[in-house]
């Protein structure tokens, strides 16, 4: 990620540790409330106004605009024996779009790595499934504000050149 | 003639002020009705990992989950007509929050300031055996919670209810007969953290059970909606 923020977090195990979580590849302390908080508001966000792009054997995509959380399970369960993800936060910028993928599942690895949890190949593969297709579905919107855009900047043009063509042809 | 004029205009200023009266009386009924017929919201807070999940899935859907898994964002769950036994609830559309510390700030001060009813979990079994990583947290929590229940005006505040949970993992209670079960609810209800919750105000009920099988969750659902439909 170049600009755009990243947050990648899970729930401890044991139900009762601080949750990891990491901002912009950096660890956020046990006692950075203030941090946690900015990184969870930015997940809660989409969210609650997202739309689910992806749903498949427990890989979920949601986006909201260019935002989007991903959640992908881990091989670990914890304490209670429940299946125990771990979640990403990013958004997607068309100029930076080489190594969007690489660059998302990477981080979400070695997150993985950090807090010695592994996952299931299957599931990298689907991860990096739902990112191409949230790829293809926010370029598409892009495009589609884009045309609507300059259809609208066109119709107004081509309305102001009859109403002078109108006032001429009278005069 | 001026009479005459004076006595239409007030009967028609008298006319407007009625409608008014009536438009406004009607509005109230109205809203009263859709009240009533919309349902309660209700909130469902609590740690990691004490059921909350559990608990929303039965109100919305009348089932539980059977594949759990850790809640780490909020999830929509739509609303529905409670009904249970004798007892019936119409349910508003509800979020499941995560109980991680860093969802509170924002995610559980929403759902506790929008709804109308608030069930906040806790491990009783835990609580029952002092486990201070539990007590911590609630004390925690419930600090919390008296800064939303003091920014709120009374008649907006939530009842507020305490489930503890997960009873059937305290060997003490899923000993004891059911006709004695009473007396480990007194017990449980004169611990100091419990005392303590109760003076800060604002706790309506304690009400305790398990959510460990479909049967059990079903029976406390059913002792806290008679407290609830009351």
């Amino acid at each position: 990620m170049k600009n755009g923020k990243l947050v990648i977090l899970a729930q401890a195990l044991d139900n009762v540790s601080p949750d990891p979580i990491e901002f912009n590849g950096k660890l956020l302390p046990d006692d950075d409330d203030e941090m946690r908080n900015v990184a969870a508001s930015f997940v809660n966000t989409v969210t609650r106004n997202g739309e689910p792009v992806f749903d498949e054997d427990r890989v979920r995509l949601t986006a909201y605009e260019d935002a989007f959380v991903i959640v992908l399970p881990s091989v670990e369960r914890d304490s209670r024996n429940r299946i125990a993800p771990i979640l990403c936060y990013s958004s997607y910028n068309a100029s930076e779009d080489e190594g969007f993928h690489d660059s998302i599942v990477d981080s979400l690895v070695d997150f993985a790595k950090k807090i010695e949890r592994n996952i299931d190949p299957m599931h990298i593969k689907l991860m990096r499934e739902s990112l191409l297709i949230f790829k293809k579905k926010t370029l598409k919107q892009k495009h589609t504000r884009v045309f609507t855009t300059l259809g609208i900047i066109v119709a107004v043009i081509v309305l102001l050149l009859l109403l002078v063509c109108v006032r001429f042809w009278k005069i | 003639m001026l009479p005459v004029i004076a006595w239409g205009v007030g009967w028609i200023v008298t006319a407007v002020i009625g409608g008014i009266g009536v438009g406004l009386a009607g509005a109230v009924l109205y809203q009263l009705v859709m009240n009533k017929w919309k349902g309660k919201r209700v909130a469902v807070l609590g740690a990691r990992a004490v059921g909350k999940t559990t608990f929303l899935s039965f109100l919305t859907t009348g089932s539980i989950p059977e594949n759990y898994e850790e809640t780490l964002y909020s999830t929509e769950c739509d609303g529905r007509r409670f009904q249970l036994k004798d007892l019936q609830l119409r349910i508003k559309d509800s979020f499941d929050v995560g109980g991680a510390k860093h969802n509170i700030c924002e995610e559980w001060k929403n759902e506790f300031i929008e709804s109308d009813i608030v069930f906040y979990l806790l491990r009783a079994d835990l609580l029952m055996n002092d486990d201070s990583d539990t007590v911590n947290r609630v004390r925690s929590d419930f600090n919390i919670i008296k800064d939303w229940v003091d920014e709120l005006e009374v008649k907006e505040r939530p009842t507020f209810y305490i489930i503890g949970t997960h009873c059937d993992l305290d060997i003490l209670y899923s000993k004891l007969p059911e006709k004695n079960k009473a007396a480990y609810i007194d017990k449980f209800q004169l611990l100091p953290i419990i005392v303590d919750l109760r003076c800060l105000g604002g706790v309506d009920k304690v009400i305790l059970g398990s959510m460990k099988t479909l049967e059990y969750t079903e029976a406390l659902v059913y002792a806290i909606f008679k407290q609830v439909t009351l």
